[in-house]
């Protein structure tokens, strides 16, 4: 469906993406990453907004650049919000529809029938300037899929979806998939990722750093050690309780002995432990948090590898 | 050419950019030559009072016979003739002056010429030449056409019209379609209040010179500000306001070949020779500032030059890659 043999995309200096070589089959694919890693350049390249530096790219068999016919069977929901303020969702998604070559009357079936798809229906003729974050998210995949593509190109599109939005989309996109058609999602939410699409690719600094099945992905975090921060008022006795548990890689106090840092392979183990020792000792504790998310602490980890600081 | 795509993209901005702002800014465009000639007409007598004496001098000043003008003109007419110059267009004073009478006026007037018949009317339709497809045309173009893909890519919506089938030509061309319109309408609107308040002489043909004028000029112009939009849209706007003042009001008046290559040239031409004017400029100034070419020949040169201008910004819109957003 898409193959990319060594593309680097340049800006100028700076790199948006670094020498990438892979070949996506149809199906349905997450791209994670962080913010600035690559991600958006990617699927500019994948969509033809982009020509590569060097390399070559193939989607659907067909370089994207330049190629109209090609557009019609890709879905692309961009990132970036809808600011048309005083114009209803439905004329807005009629208009991108008849620029398919539609007529006006089939553009405002396909129109209507996917904002109904997303929940829309009862919103649709009003400005979106009216609309919440979430109620434009919905607007924007809407008009990737209004026009029944075969590859569906989504970028961040949980962003300002509250939880019940979250899984409405969720659903709509596993139906998506259950057709038979590919999907290419990116977020730098991991989880969000997890619940739709069963392969990975996981790309920082312009580079694919690992691809693969979730399991896979599990399999790497569980190699990195997790980083708990603990804000108590004793902290060096509960620092010695987890020197002597075996449950700690290591155990550093900071600011003035407020805090501890704990980093350990088995957090699930730490936080059912935690409690018993907090009672025990009588210690009071202000603030427990995970000092860095595990998908930062991943992508970290992969670089280091990459870079053959890590084997 | 994606004429269905342009014209969705049309239907669309126009119903988009029908806000309070807009209207605001087009009723401006139409208000600003209408209060000019309001209080021009307001004041018509007391002007066109005083024309009489300067016209006489400046006629005395900058007389030129017709025989130098046409080449074989009867010469007892040329030595009658004489050119006033009003502001970027040579108008000739129509008629011999006729002394007036010295007994039949008071002391002091003896060197006093009669206002020519006509030259009111001329006058006139300078200031709305100057007024009408000069300023609206080009201050309404320059609002709406060289930002055409900047304001796209300000508002982030650029990518989803990019992503569809020449979508970008149908953007481009579209977006040029709805700020022609906007502008033909101020400037259809503009000058027929004014013709309506002025009432010139030939009114009816004035007022028709210039709804053709703007049509020009709106075609031109923004075809040429859209293919600065394409291929320069982050400064746009700035090269815009610069390429009109040097190139199609400096250059266009230097009298060389590179003036041929102005809108302005074509413009003042077609005025000249649709108000019926080429009687009243010397041959000279003609050759200079106006040329020799026919009315067809500059229509032609025009809907070529849009046609060209469009095709050129249609193959860059297509080339450029457009950074949409700061992720990498």
């Amino acid at each position: 469906m898409i193959e990319l043999r060594n593309v680097t995309k340049l800006y100028g200096t700076v790199i948006g993406v670094n020498d990438i070589t892979l070949t996506l089959e149809p199906g349905a694919y997450g791209l994670v990453g962080p913010n600035g890693s690559g991600k958006t350049t990617l699927l500019n390249l994948m969509t033809g907004q982009l020509r590569p530096t060097m390399g070559t790219v193939r989607v659907l068999g067909e370089s994207p650049w330049k190629r109209d016919q090609l557009l019609r069977m890709i879905g692309l929901c961009p990132s970036v919000d809808v600011l048309y303020s005083n114009v209803t969702a439905l004329d807005w998604v009629q208009y991108l529809v008849e620029l398919y070559g539609f007529s006006r009357y089939e553009a405002r079936e396909r129109a209507e029938r996917s904002l109904r798809e997303v929940g829309m229906a009862p919103f649709m003729q009003r400005p979106m300037g009216t609309y919440s974050l979430g109620m434009r998210q919905r607007t924007k995949l809407a008009q990737a899929f209004a026009h029944d593509p075969q590859l569906l190109i989504l970028d961040e599109p949980f962003n300002g979806l509250d939880p019940i939005g979250r899984h409405e989309m969720t659903e709509v996109l596993r139906g998506w998939i259950r057709g038979g058609r590919s999907l290419i999602l990116a977020s730098h939410i991991l989880h969000e990722v997890e619940a739709i699409s069963p392969r990975f690719l996981l790309i920082r600094g312009g580079r694919v750093l690992a691809s693969g099945p979730p399991e896979e992905i599990h399999a790497l975090l569980a190699d990195i050690p997790n980083e708990i921060r603990i804000r108590c008022d004793q902290a060096a006795l509960l620092a010695r309780e987890f020197m002597g548990s075996g449950l700690a890689e290591s155990v550093r106090l900071v600011d003035d002995g407020a805090a501890l840092v704990v980093a350990t392979r088995s957090p699930a183990a730490v936080f059912e432990q935690l409690p018993i020792w907090l009672e025990r000792l009588q210690v009071r504790v202000d603030e427990v948090r995970s000092a860095e998310d595990s998908l930062h602490r991943l992508f970290t980890s992969l670089m280091r590898r990459h870079r053959g600081e890590l084997t | 050419m994606n004429a269905h795509g342009a014209l969705a993209v049309f239907r669309f901005e126009l119903r988009r950019t029908l806000t309070p702002s807009r209207i605001a800014v087009w009723l401006m465009l139409v208000l600003f030559p209408v209060f000019i000639v309001s209080v021009l007409k307001y004041y018509e007598d007391d002007w066109s009072q005083r024309l009489r004496p300067r016209s006489a001098r400046r006629a005395a000043r900058i007389q030129i016979s017709e025989s130098t003008r046409r080449g074989a003109v009867d010469e007892r007419r040329a030595g009658r003739d004489r050119v006033t110059l009003v502001g970027a267009a040579a108008v000739k004073v129509e008629q011999p002056k006729r002394r007036v009478d010295a007994g039949a006026r008071g002391a002091g007037e003896e060197d006093r010429l009669d206002l020519p018949p006509g030259l009111v009317g001329q006058l006139w339709a300078a200031v709305f030449f100057g007024l009408i497809p000069e300023v609206i045309t080009l201050f309404g173009l320059l609002l709406w056409v060289p930002t055409l893909v900047h304001a796209e890519l300000e508002g982030r919506t650029w990518i989803y019209l990019a992503v569809r089938p020449r979508g970008r030509v149908s953007v481009l061309l579209g977006k040029y379609l709805t700020a022609i319109t906007w502008t033909m309408l101020a400037g259809w609107t503009s000058a027929t209040v004014c013709a309506a308040i002025a009432r010139p002489d030939h009114v009816l043909r004035l007022w028709a010179t210039m709804m053709a004028l703007v049509t020009l000029a709106s075609l031109c112009y923004g075809a040429l500000y859209a293919l600065f939009g394409v291929a320069l849209h982050r400064r746009a706007m700035v090269i815009a306001v610069g390429y009109t003042l040097v190139f199609e009001f400096l250059v266009s008046f230097i009298p060389a070949v590179i003036n041929k290559l102005t809108v302005q040239y074509r413009l003042r031409n077609l005025l000249f020779t649709w108000m019926d004017w080429w009687e009243l400029v010397p041959k000279e100034a003609g050759d200079i500032f106006l040329g020799t070419e026919p009315a067809w020949l500059h229509l032609l040169v025009l809907g070529a030059g849009v046609v060209g201008v469009l095709w050129l910004a249609t193959q860059v819109v297509q080339l450029r890659e457009y950074a949409t957003i700061s992720d990498t």
